[in-house]
């Protein structure tokens, strides 16, 4: 892969952006990504191009998974940022019990949570949406714990305390925007791990009624699966696709 | 290395024990639940072990054949795979599946779950080698006097088949929920569709039962992959 920087004079944003944009496959991920986004705005004008079939349910539904995966995904990467930093910057015994609690619990196939969820305490919506939700926390919580600790072990760290520093300027001069580009690249597989909890749950008939994942649990044949299938299977790819492209751009020293 | 797959083991198994103690006497249907989930684990085991190997043993050497040969057919094959596995979880490959095949064994489910390993296999497998080639150890080896044969089989596979070895782990979670939509899909017997069936009627039970059983299946196969693991990679047994 040819990239073109100077490592000591380029700022890392800008390093880590001419990564990206020389990782082929997370840039034709973005491109796909745009084009489902796109698509999915355009939707009620692209809908009346199509007579009411699967196209048109697909285009529909694309709306309220990609909602629904945005904001679950949020909402987890919130959470398991917290419980990350807390694992990270709590005493020894407190922290190394919530990292240890978060590996524990990422170990677990968490995708069945829904399903578990619905059996124990029914099949309320707002239930569902926290089990999705909670299904991505822990990996969240694991990546989030690496990222903080490693932002304390920093050259630059040493150096600003060297320099005489207050613990608040290091803080927030030097260790949050140090941690932002792996934190996004940490936080990014969220998305498409809550779009496929959600769409296994709902493909079983136990989520919503109007997402990809229920449109092919439903569907009686392939020419009324293919659509959502392959919306669905797009989709996951570009995510996926961009998520090792930030992964690649934030690897290494610097940025 | 005995002594480290013993630790690997014995620290997996009271999970996995106390798992199947609250699933047996914490849930209203209690050890009869836990009976009936029990029965359906050795083809729920099956299918997804089966997925797994048929995933791995086809998946590795497309992503070898990528980096070894990566203008062959096979490699640019190898190549092309790693996209795969991302875009078609196993539910998708399941239910693409039983829509094109209609309900049917369990070799067809296993077939359709193995699709998303044997990509992320080949995608592994050849970082794997990538990465072995760029620290060489094993053009140090060839410079020894060693064979390219036995410089291949005993220095480069190993460290290419690290990585794969390292995410068995998250692929048997990940095959395992797959396997759980697969059995509902195709109608076959097993723990997964018991869930299924369970969270649909709210029957609390059977659900802890199903799914304590179920994760105890995903921490043993974690565990095997721990063991395999630190059997290719010493440094993955110190601490």
């Amino acid at each position: 892969m040819q990239t073109h920087f100077d490592t000591a004079t380029d700022s890392p944003w800008r390093i880590a952006r001419r990564r990206f944009a020389a990782h082929r496959p997370a840039t034709h991920g973005l491109a796909l990504l745009m084009v489902v986004v796109v698509g999915d705005i355009l939707a009620p004008q692209l809908e009346e191009l199509f007579t009411d079939g699967p196209v048109t349910q697909a285009l529909r539904a694309g709306h309220a998974t990609l909602a629904f995966a945005a904001v679950a995904a949020l909402a987890g990467a919130l959470t398991g940022t917290l419980w990350g930093v807390l694992a990270a910057g709590l005493g020894r015994q407190v922290g190394r019990a919530l990292a240890r609690a978060a590996g524990w619990l990422a170990a677990l196939p968490l995708a069945l949570l829904p399903l578990v969820v619905a059996g124990l305490a029914g099949r309320a919506p707002l239930l569902f949406d926290m089990a999705v939700t909670a299904s991505v926390v822990p990996g969240v919580a694991v990546a989030v714990h690496a990222i903080a600790r490693d932002a304390a072990r920093h050259e630059f760290q040493a150096a600003a305390e060297a320099a005489g520093l207050s613990r608040r300027a290091i803080l927030w001069r030097h260790t949050v925007p140090g941690a932002l580009g792996p934190l996004l690249a940490a936080l990014w597989p969220a998305l498409p791990r809550a779009m496929a909890v959600e769409s296994m749950a709902s493909l079983l008939g136990l989520g919503s009624s109007q997402t990809w994942g229920a449109l092919i649990g439903t569907a009686g044949s392939g020419f009324t699966l293919l659509p959502a299938a392959v919306l669905l299977a797009a989709t996951l790819a570009a995510l996926h696709a961009v998520g090792a492209g930030l992964a690649d751009a934030f690897a290494g020293d610097r940025p | 290395m005995l002594s480290f797959a013993f630790r690997h083991f014995f620290g997996t198994l009271p999970a996995v024990l106390l798992l199947a103690v609250v699933a047996a006497y914490a849930t209203p249907a209690g050890p009869e639940g836990l009976a009936r989930a029990a029965a359906g684990l050795p083809r729920t085991a099956a299918l997804v072990a089966g997925a797994l190997a048929v995933g791995l043993a086809a998946g590795i050497p497309f992503g070898l054949l990528a980096h070894y040969r990566p203008r062959s057919p096979a490699g640019r094959l190898g190549r092309m795979l790693g996209g795969i596995g991302a875009a078609v979880p196993g539910f998708l490959a399941a239910a693409l599946a039983v829509t094109a095949l209609g309900p049917g064994s369990s070799v067809e489910a296993a077939a359709a779950l193995a699709v998303p390993i044997l990509a992320e296999a080949a995608r592994l497998a050849r970082r794997g080698a990538d990465a072995a080639a760029e620290q060489g150890f094993v053009l140090a080896a060839r410079g020894r006097g060693v064979s390219a044969r036995h410089a291949f089989l005993h220095h480069a596979l190993p460290a290419a088949l690290v990585p794969v070895v390292g995410v068995l782990g998250g692929l048997a979670a990940a095959t395992t929920a797959g396997a759980v939509a697969a059995e509902a899909l195709f109608g076959l017997p097993g723990t997964g569709r018991m869930l299924v069936e369970a969270a649909r009627a709210g029957d609390a039970g059977g659900t802890a039962a199903a799914a304590a059983l179920l994760a105890g299946l995903v921490l043993l196969l974690r565990a095997v992959g721990g063991i395999l693991c630190g059997h290719l990679d010493p440094r993955a047994r110190v601490g």
